[in-house]
């Protein structure tokens, strides 16, 4: 370390001695004690700063009631915990808000009901009767469009017996909840025949892929499962054996 | 932060945050402002210094924070340009240290650059080490090791100026009263 290294460092040297114990200063210390002029400098320096400190701590007294100000201001002041500071306060309203909003959701969502209860409900019923979500197609080429946009092809599902000029009108009603996609069709007879279509998660015990026949009072149904979708043919004024023809 | 260790901090520190805050700004108000919001913050923030030993250091980067806020809000620090006259001028000694008033030892301290100003008074207020000087002002060690270093210097040219200044008006007062004595003789 030369002289003026020293004195470099020296120059951060507290004048109270304070920096006494920092090992820091230890090296330009020693070459203080080594050094007659480095000693003589250091000791100039640390009176120069001493009488420096002394004054400017007489000189930058503060006003005598900045004291009283600041401790009054605890008292004016009090400190807010942040559950009681307004932003605060309001974001944990909109945390509850939403939570509750979530929760009404959460809670709210239809769980699976059983088949027998879909069956008498959409199959038994009269589907006209049913309210309607949404725009109802009117003409053939809306009812295709409809379809397609239901991604619902009604070829690839629907019996042999049941074809697409047949279609009379199309619907989509929720049930419980749960959509359920409705195909008129207009059979031969004068009688009409409804394929409805739900997801098959919707229904606790949705029927296997092989289909069902069953009477329902005056209702006829037909159900069966294809993929994530349960079909249901009702025909409200016809008989079981009469919806089997379609097969 | 309860109410304890604020009357604490306030006992502590409030003189050299004071001091610190004037020679940062140079005016009584402005200190004392300063030092107001320094412990406005600590009361109403104060749960973020979780360690007490830290309160300290806390409190003078929170007060130079907000000096810095106010200087790039109004940007208007005087700015003072050391002339190379005072270059020519020898460093000061103890002895004529005697001759200052505490009050212009203050005053030379104010027309510094507040590069200067802040680490001298943080240094002088015998509180910090360069490391804590460093911190407070967010700058590195080395700096402060220079511009505590630069700042002494000119520190001293401007001390030993103004003990010139006071040498010579008092040879002159006592000139003066030599001459009143002598043409009350005659």
């Amino acid at each position: 370390m030369t002289d003026e290294e020293a004195k470099l460092i020296l120059q951060a040297y507290a004048p109270n001695g304070r920096s006494a114990a920092d090992p820091n200063f230890q090296a330009a210390l020693n070459q203080a004690r080594c050094n007659r002029e480095v000693a003589d400098w250091f000791a100039n320096e640390q009176a120069l700063d001493t009488r420096i400190s002394e004054s400017l701590s007489r000189s930058l007294t503060p006003p005598t009631r900045l004291k009283s100000l600041l401790l009054a201001q605890r008292v004016i002041i009090r400190p807010v915990v942040w559950w009681r500071k307004r932003s605060h306060q309001l974001a944990l309203a909109a945390c509850a808000v939403l939570v509750s909003i979530l929760s009404l959701v959460w809670f709210s969502r239809p769980g699976p009901v059983g088949f027998d209860k879909y069956r008498e409900e959409i199959g038994g019923s009269t589907v006209e009767g049913i309210e309607p979500v949404g725009r109802v197609p009117r003409d053939q080429f809306q009812v295709r469009r409809w379809l397609a946009d239901n991604e619902l092809d009604a070829d690839s599902v629907a019996p042999r017996g049941l074809n697409d000029d047949m279609i009379s009108s199309c619907r989509v009603v929720n049930w419980r909840g749960n959509k359920v996609y409705i195909i008129c069709y207009q059979l031969e007879n004068h009688q009409n025949a409804h394929l409805a279509v739900i997801d098959r998660a919707a229904l606790k015990d949705a029927p296997a892929e092989s289909p069902v026949f069953d009477q329902i009072g005056k209702a006829a149904t037909i159900s069966w499962s294809r993929g994530n979708h349960t079909y249901m043919i009702a025909s409200t004024s016809g008989v079981a054996s009469d919806l089997m023809k379609l097969f | 932060m309860n109410e304890s260790d604020y009357e604490d901090a306030v006992v502590n520190y409030y003189e050299r945050l004071y001091a610190f805050g004037y020679s940062l700004t140079g005016n009584q108000d402005d200190a004392s402002e300063l030092t107001q919001e320094a412990f406005y913050r600590l009361l109403t923030r104060g749960g973020m210094v979780r360690d007490s030993s830290k309160i300290k250091s806390w409190l003078f980067t929170t007060l130079y924070r907000v000096f810095l806020s106010w200087e790039q809000r109004r940007a208007l620090l005087p700015h003072f340009e050391i002339s190379s006259v005072e270059n020519e001028i020898p460093p000061v000694t103890p002895e004529q240290m005697d001759v200052l008033l505490d009050n212009a030892v203050r005053d030379c301290l104010l027309e510094l650059e507040e590069r200067y100003r802040a680490p001298l008074i943080l240094f002088y207020l015998n509180d910090h080490s360069y490391d804590e000087i460093a911190s407070i002002l967010a700058v590195p060690i080395g700096t402060v090791m220079s511009r505590l270093s630069r700042g002494k210097t000119l520190l001293r040219k401007r001390l030993a100026g103004r003990a010139i200044g006071a040498d010579a008006n008092s040879k002159i007062t006592h000139l003066k009263s030599q001459l009143n004595s002598a043409s009350r003789a005659l």
